[in-house]
C-alpha cells in the first residue's frame, strides 16, 4: 500500500453518441443545469440510455506500483488514450476513481502547450508552467533541456513557428523528458527526431527508469514495450482484457489479433468459404465446391479440409519459440490419385518466404504413404518446423496440394499464428531483432586472428 | 549515485498516503490553493497574450491608446449638437473619454475572454491546470491595459483639467476592482458557455454594440427615462462610468439605489459564473 504511484478503482467512462452532431440548444441547457450533478451510474441506466452511451472504458481497475514501467496496449479504440486521459486528468471518468501519488507529466501528443508565436526560449518556461514547476526549477534545467535537444542556439529567440518540424519535435520531447515528473505518461511518442536522437532520448527514458520514476507508456510497437517495461495492461474495447508479466500479456495480446485477422478473412470470404468449414465433418461432393471458392483453386480428386497449428499436442495460436512447431494438415482424397502436400509460410505482411513440400527428395525422411497413389478417404500429413528457427513475428500458413504434379492451393483462414520467444534466445540481449521471418540458431565460431 | 540515493528519498517522502492526488468526478472545483500552484501558469498565460499581441504590429502599444483617442473624436463630433448630453462645465471628448476608455476595457475582455476556451482547447486537452486561470489571464491583461490607459490620460488630466484635481482620485482603484469583478464574472460565464454553444462568439459582439448605448457613455445616466431606470440600473457598467466621472469631475454621483443595483448585478454574475465555471469546466475536453 505504501509504495503505490497509482490506483485506478472502478473507472469507467462513458461518450454520448452524436453529442457534437445533435442540435443543442439553450433552452436543454437551462433543464440540464440544475438536474445533471448526480449522473446516473451506468448499471442504473435504462435500456435507452445505455444504447446511446458509448462506453469507452469499462470498470477498469488497477494498482501501479513505484518505479514500475508499464505498457498499455491494444488495438486503436481500445481506450488507451482514454485511460491516459483520465490519469492526467484532462477530462473526469464517468464512474470510479484514481488516486495519484507524485507530480504527473503527461506528453499525450508532441507539441503539447507550444505557442507557435513565441520563441523556443519562452515556450521552455511556458512548458514547465504547464506541469505546475515554478520559474526557478525550470531555470535549473535550461541548459539541460537546451542541450538535450540538440538545436542551434540561435533558433532559440526565434518563434518555433520558424522550426523545421524536426527541430520542433526535438525540443519539445527534450522539455517533456527533463523537466523530471515523478510520474510520467508517455503517449505514442517514440518515433521522434533521426535515429540519434531517438537513441539519446531512449537513453534518457531509461536513466529516469532506472531512477525509480514511474512510467506508463502507451505505443503500438511491441518492441519499444517489451525492451522498457517489466508489466503490460492489455485493453479491448475499454474492457482491460489482461494485467500481468509482459511476456503473458504479449501472449494474449497476440491471439486476440489472430482472432481479429481471422474475423476480418471470414468477413471477406465469400459464404461458401463459411459453408465449407462448417461442414467439414460430412464427406463433401467436390462438385458443389469446385470453382464458386474464391480463394482455392480445388481439385475433384482431393480437399484439403483443415490447417492446424499446433504445439504440445494441443492446436496454439501462440507457439512458444523453443519447441517444435507442428502444422499439421488434414485432406480428403475423392479418386485415387498421387497426392502431394507442400506448406508456404507467409510474414505479417502476406509475402512468402519459405515453402516445402512432402516429396520426398526435398524432405527429411521418406517411406510412408506419400509417395504411392492414395486412396479414397481422410489423411493427415504433418510438417514439423524446428524449434528456435522462426523470429518472434506474427505468421500464416498457407496449405498447397499437388494432385498428379498439379498444384492447387488452398489458404485456409484459421492458418495464422505468433511465435513468441520466451526468453531463450535472448537471455544477453533485450532490444528488438532485426523484421526478418527467420531467426535460427546457426552456428558461429570466434577465433582470435593474431 | 548520490543523485539517485536523493531522488529515493525523495519518493519515500512523497509515499505518504495522504498525499495523494484524487481523481473523481470532480476535478475543477474552484480551489484558491489549486490556482496558486498554477500561477506560473497564469504569469506565462499572461506574457504570451502580451507579447503575441505586440510582437508583429507596426506601433505596438500605441494602438491601446490610439483607439479610445478616435472614438472619442468621432464620438463627440457626432453627438456635439445634441444638446443636454453631458454637464457644461465638462468638456465633451473628455467627458466621453472617461467613460469610454473603461467601457473599451471591459468589451476587449468580454471579446478576448469568451473566445479564451476554446482558443486554448490544444493545452485543455493535454493537460491538467485549473481552467479558470484561461479566462483569468484574460482578465488579468485586460487589468495591463487598463492600467496603461490610465496612466497616460490621467497625465494628459493633470495637464488640461488641473481645477479638477482632487481627493476623490484615489476611489478610482475601487471603481477599476468593480470593473473587472464585472468583467471576470461576465466571461466565466460566456466562455463556459462558448464551449458547447459556440453562438456565444456572435451573440457577445452584438450584444455589447446594444448594451453601449444603453450604458452613460455618451449621455449622463440622468438621461434615462425614468420608468427604465429600474431595469436599466442592473447594468454593471453604471456605478463604474459614474464613479469615473464623480472622481474625475466630481459630477454629481446619482442616486444610491440604483449605484447599489449595479454593484450587486456585478456580483451577483461574478459569484454565479464561478459556480457554473466550476461546474462546467470538468466537461471542457469532452465538449469542445
Amino acid at each position: 500500500m505504501d509504495d503505490l504511484a497509482i490506483k485506478v478503482d472502478g473507472l469507467w467512462k462513458s461518450y454520448k453518441f452524436g453529442v457534437h452532431s445533435a442540435p443543442r440548444t439553450l433552452r436543454s441547457l437551462a433543464g440540464n443545469l440544475f438536474s445533471s450533478k448526480n449522473k446516473p451510474s451506468p448499471l442504473e441506466m435504462d435500456g435507452e440510455n445505455k444504447r446511446d452511451d458509448f462506453w469507452a472504458l469499462s470498470d477498469i481497475s488497477f494498482e501501479i506500483k513505484k518505479g514500475e514501467v508499464v505498457g498499455l496496449i491494444g488495438a486503436n479504440g481500445a481506450g488507451k488514450s482514454t485511460l491516459l486521459k483520465i490519469l492526467s486528468r484532462v477530462i473526469r471518468p464517468t464512474r470510479g476513481q484514481v488516486k495519484i501519488w507524485g507530480r504527473v507529466g503527461s506528453l499525450l501528443e508532441i507539441g503539447t502547450g507550444f505557442h507557435p508565436e513565441l520563441s523556443g526560449h519562452e515556450n521552455i518556461y511556458l512548458n514547465g508552467a504547464i506541469i505546475g514547476m515554478t520559474r526557478l526549477e525550470v531555470k535549473k534545467r535550461y541548459e539541460e533541456i537546451v542541450e538535450f535537444a540538440g538545436n542551434e542556439k540561435k533558433f532559440l529567440h526565434m518563434p518555433v513557428k520558424y522550426y523545421s518540424s524536426g527541430m520542433f519535435m526535438r525540443l519539445a520531447f527534450s522539455i517533456a523528458i527533463n523537466l523530471n515528473p515523478d510520474i510520467l505518461f508517455l503517449d505514442e511518442v517514440f518515433a521522434v527526431g533521426d535515429a540519434a536522437f531517438q537513441k539519446k532520448s531512449y537513453e534518457r527514458l531509461n536513466e529516469m527508469i532506472k531512477s525509480g520514476r514511474t512510467v506508463v507508456i502507451v505505443s503500438h510497437s511491441a518492441s519499444s514495450i517489451k525492451s522498457m517495461c517489466s508489466r503490460a495492461i492489455f485493453l479491448e474495447g475499454g474492457n482491460l482484457i489482461a494485467d500481468g508479466r509482459i511476456a503473458e500479456v504479449y501472449r494474449v495480446y497476440n491471439e486476440h489479433i489472430i482472432d481479429q485477422i481471422n474475423k476480418n478473412a471470414i468477413g471477406l470470404t465469400s459464404q461458401n468459404y463459411e459453408n465449407k468449414t462448417q461442414h467439414s465433418d460430412e464427406s463433401i461432393d467436390p462438385d458443389t465446391l469446385q470453382g464458386s471458392d474464391p480463394v482455392s483453386i480445388t481439385s475433384k480428386k482431393v480437399l484439403m479440409r483443415d490447417v492446424r497449428v499446433m504445439q504440445d499436442g494441443v492446436v496454439k495460436k501462440t507457439v512458444d519459440i523453443d519447441r517444435d512447431i507442428l502444422v499439421e494438415l488434414e485432406y480428403e482424397v475423392f479418386e485415387t490419385s498421387k497426392i502431394n502436400v507442400s506448406i508456404q509460410l507467409l510474414d505479417s505482411r502476406g509475402n512468402p518466404f519459405l515453402a516445402t513440400p512432402n516429396y520426398i527428395s526435398a524432405c527429411v525422411d521418406s517411406g510412408e504413404v506419400r509417395s504411392q497413389p492414395l486412396k479414397p478417404g481422410i489423411y493427415r500429413s504433418e510438417c514439423r518446423i524446428l524449434p528456435n528457427f522462426l523470429n518472434d513475428r506474427l505468421y500464416s500458413v498457407n496449405a498447397v496440394l499437388i494432385v498428379d504434379n498439379e498444384f492447387y492451393s488452398q489458404t485456409f483462414s484459421c492458418s495464422e499464428f505468433s511465435v513468441f520467444d520466451t526468453g531463450v534466445m535472448r537471455t544477453e540481449f533485450a532490444g528488438e531483432w532485426d523484421d526478418v521471418p527467420i531467426r535460427p540458431i546457426m552456428e558461429w565460431s570466434t577465433f582470435v586472428k593474431t | 549515485m548520490n543523485e539517485i540515493r536523493k531522488n529515493r528519498i525523495k519518493y519515500c517522502q512523497g509515499q505518504n498516503d495522504k498525499n495523494f492526488i484524487l481523481i473523481g468526478l470532480q476535478q475543477q472545483s474552484i480551489d484558491i490553493s489549486v490556482i496558486y500552484q498554477f500561477r506560473e501558469l497564469l504569469r506565462a498565460l499572461v506574457l504570451r497574450q502580451l507579447t503575441v499581441r505586440y510582437k508583429q504590429t507596426a506601433v505596438g502599444l500605441i494602438w491601446i491608446l490610439l483607439q479610445p483617442l478616435i472614438m472619442m473624436a468621432i464620438l463627440s463630433v457626432v453627438f456635439k449638437s445634441l444638446p443636454g448630453l453631458s454637464p457644461k462645465n465638462i468638456p465633451y471628448p473628455l467627458f466621453i473619454l472617461s467613460a469610454y476608455v473603461p467601457w473599451l476595457v471591459l468589451a476587449r475582455i468580454i471579446g478576448e475572454g469568451t473566445s479564451s476556451i476554446v482558443s486554448e482547447q490544444s493545452l485543455i486537452a493535454r493537460v491538467f491546470f485549473p481552467r479558470i486561470i484561461v479566462p483569468l489571464s484574460v482578465v488579468v491583461v485586460g487589468a495591463f491595459d487598463f492600467f496603461i490607459l490610465i496612466v497616460f490620460f490621467l497625465i494628459g488630466y493633470f495637464i488640461v483639467l488641473p481645477e479638477f484635481i482632487s481627493i476623490r482620485l484615489l476611489a478610482l482603484p475601487l471603481f477599476i476592482m468593480i470593473l473587472l469583478i464585472a468583467g471576470s464574472g461576465i466571461i466565466f460565464w460566456t466562455s463556459a458557455l462558448n464551449v458547447r454553444y459556440r453562438d456565444f462568439t456572435i451573440i457577445v459582439p452584438f450584444f455589447l454594440s446594444i448594451v453601449f448605448f444603453l450604458t452613460p457613455i455618451i449621455y449622463t445616466s440622468n438621461f434615462w427615462p425614468k420608468e427604465y431606470v429600474a431595469i436599466l440600473s442592473f447594468n454593471p457598467m453604471l456605478v463604474i462610468v459614474d464613479g469615473f466621472r464623480w472622481a474625475l469631475f466630481g459630477t454629481e454621483f446619482g442616486p444610491l439605489l440604483g449605484k447599489l443595483t449595479s454593484l450587486f448585478s456585478s456580483i451577483f454574475i461574478f459569484i454565479t459564473g464561478l459556480w457554473f465555471f466550476g461546474k462546467s469546466a470538468d466537461d471542457f475536453v469532452d465538449n469542445i
